[in-house]
């Protein structure tokens, strides 16, 4: 029973179901109208409807069988692509492009194994120079490059 | 037929300016190294080179993001035959006799019949788009809504049938899309919705933020985790012309493959990779010797080369002639189209002809360069895979962010692409496709603007989707369909081309 309650099939039902419960919740005061003069809110209460109704069948179908149990995943690429990322986006304002790419990169390079210094030094120069270059020169896009002191 | 020649004639002064061969050259390029790059797909690619297109001419941004969506079909071939890892998806079968005929030796010969197989799919394609396409505006242009909403809730069932895996798990994510897609403004009243309070989301999920955080972002988490693909040396090709027997061989292949080809890059939720499986398989079943497929047969190189190239020329033609996008990667056209001001429809053939016969004759023009491309020069993309991952991961990590971000000079929208990115790593442990979540995102809209419309001039009658001819048929045809896959033995081979 416990193989089955983790199995892919089943925690995908309880995503769709949970999206469509997250959905009702979020559209819960748009009007729903009639079908000849619809509200705002009667489109996503059917999507909503549709896919809780999908998740329920998936997962009360999946129970019915053993299924495969998702694969154990690693924290470190997950948790350094997602820290780089955000990183770049808190940080490109008061930074400025040139930091911002660079702590990135160096965040994204930690999500790998190799972290040698030289090549990870050589990486940031490559990327901030192709990147101020096609953003900043050629495409003439608005954004600061050093900190705004 | 004099129409389609003044036609054509056009097309090609369009896509022969100085600017657009330039452009066109530039997507096949991108698209061949990313073909050959394992780990970064047409998709990513297309989502990341977005944000530049903003700054160049609608045509001109059209060229280049097909560019980079065929010439990843050649591409792709490349390092399924030299080093037994297909470049795309849609090269996977590719490798069964492609590196086969490899380690014969036989390298120079496979490569050139995959290249030759793609430049004849291409150019049979081109032709259909320029003889079908008008016509198929023009039948376009008597649906109403309600035969709107009914093709593409054909093209929703369509997309469930022909997806990977489990049926109830493609449908869930397709109305999941849906869902994704009514978050923002209600273009009816006006009220935002499911925003949950945030300015970022009141013009909507961005297009651009999702796909690269689902597919750009999610396939880097999950790549790391296994063995690093690429930072290899494959030994040089010697040899590339086929002998006069290959090629009498291979043409039947080919054109089989084409014909297979086209059918499902026309069908909705089709698309190259599924195109490419199902020539392979018919090209064993045709044969009166299967026993030397998997051992370096040339046909099984031929057939799906030509199959996967004619399927990713041929998903045009809806996303062309009925502004109706057949998967993700036009699903992505269609934005880019928006993101120009055009509405996609059968209106385009029309009023902005310069836009589709140049689009047109820039995919001959393409398929042509992609050929010298590929044929002549293959020793410099092959040294492409000598690029450790190690370089290549933290490159399209930064390349999503900063592509992200000029977009809307939004440091938001950052923030949403990554949390994409998260609940994308999710999906892909779940094993839930984000491809036709993509498609719904797209489509969600334009159902509901549909649906609406429909439900106000029928003063809320469902039956007015029964009573219109042309919806009818749309509907008794997604019936059909969803019937078909639920009936054993129609399931039991559908299961059976997915594995092979």
């Amino acid at each position: 029973m416990g193989r089955m309650l983790a199995s892919k099939d089943f925690l995908a039902g309880l995503m769709y179901v949970a999206f469509g419960l997250t959905g009702l919740w979020l559209g819960r005061s748009l009007e729903v109208g009639t079908a000849a003069t619809m509200g705002a809110g009667y489109f996503p209460r059917l999507v909503c409807g549709a896919l809780i109704a999908v998740g329920a069948a998936l997962a009360l179908i999946s129970l019915m069988r053993t299924g495969e149990v998702p694969e154990r995943g690693r924290w470190r690429p997950f948790i350094f692509v997602t820290l780089s990322c955000l990183a770049f986006a808190l940080l490109l304002r008061p930074l400025g492009l040139v930091l911002a790419l660079a702590i990135s990169t160096v965040l994204a390079r930690f999500a790998g194994r190799d972290i040698r210094p030289v090549p990870l030094l050589l990486l940031c120069l490559i990327l901030i120079v192709a990147n101020v270059g096609i953003f900043v020169l050629a495409l003439k896009i608005q954004i600061p490059l050093w900190p705004a002191l | 037929m004099l129409d389609i020649l003044s036609n054509i004639v056009m097309g090609f002064g369009v896509a022969l300016t100085w600017q657009n061969i330039a452009l066109c050259f530039l997507g096949c390029v991108i698209g061949t190294a990313i073909g050959v790059l394992p780990g970064i797909g047409p998709l990513t690619t297309m989502a990341m080179i977005l944000p530049v297109t903003f700054w160049l001419s609608p045509v001109g941004a059209l060229i280049m993001l097909s560019g980079v969506f065929y010439g990843a079909q050649y591409g792709g071939s490349t390092t399924a035959i030299l080093v037994k890892i297909p470049g795309e998806t849609s090269s996977v079968v590719t490798v069964l006799d492609g590196y086969a005929m490899a380690q014969r030796g036989r390298a120079g010969p496979a490569l050139a019949i995959a290249a030759l197989g793609s430049l004849f799919a291409g150019s049979v394609v081109t032709l259909l788009i320029a003889v079908g396409g008008p016509p198929l505006a023009s039948i376009a242009l008597l649906f109403q809504s309600a035969d709107y909403v009914s093709v593409m809730l054909l093209g929703l069932v369509s997309a469930v049938v022909l997806a990977h895996g489990s049926v109830l798990k493609a449908v869930g994510m397709i109305v999941l899309g849906v869902l994704f897609g009514v978050v923002g403004t209600d273009v009816m009243t006006g009220e935002y919705r499911l925003t949950m309070g945030l300015d970022v989301l009141f013009d909507g999920i961005g297009f651009v933020p999702l796909s690269m955080g689902l597919f750009g972002l999610a396939e880097i988490m999950v790549n790391l985790e296994s063995a690093h693909v690429t930072g290899m040396s494959p030994k040089p090709v010697s040899g590339i012309w086929p002998t006069l027997a290959d090629l009498k061989q291979s043409f039947p292949a080919m054109v089989r493959g084409t014909v297979i080809g086209t059918a499902f890059g026309i069908l909705p939720g089709g698309g190259p990779t599924i195109a490419a499986f199902s020539a392979y398989s018919l090209e064993k079943k045709v044969s009166s010797t299967p026993q030397r497929f998997g051992k370096g047969a040339i046909e099984g190189v031929a057939a799906p080369e030509s199959a996967n190239n004619a399927a990713a020329q041929a998903c045009f033609i809806p996303m062309l002639s009925l502004g109706i996008p057949p998967n993700a990667l036009m699903a992505l056209m269609i934005g880019a189209m928006m993101v120009h001001g055009i509405t996609p429809g059968p209106e385009i053939i029309t009023k902005q002809p310069e836009l589709f016969w140049g689009l047109i004759a820039s995919m001959w023009l393409g398929n042509l360069m992609l050929v010298i491309l590929n044929l002549p020069l293959i020793g410099i993309w092959v040294r492409l895979l000598r690029v450790p991952y190690g370089y290549l991961f933290p490159t399209i990590v930064i390349l999503c962010c900063i592509g992200t971000y000029t977009i809307s000079s939004s440091a938001a929208d950052v923030v949403v692409m990554t949390v994409f990115g998260v609940i994308g790593y999710g999906f892909r442990k779940l094993d839930c496709e984000p491809a036709p979540l993509l498609l719904g995102l797209v489509l969600g809209p334009m159902l509901e603007e549909n649906f609406r419309r429909t439900m106000v001039l029928s003063d809320g009658d469902w039956s007015i989707f029964l009573r219109r001819p042309i919806s009818l048929g749309f509907l008794l045809l997604a019936a059909a369909l969803l019937l078909a896959v639920t009936l054993p033995n129609i399931r039991r081979s559908r299961e059976e081309a997915f594995r092979e």
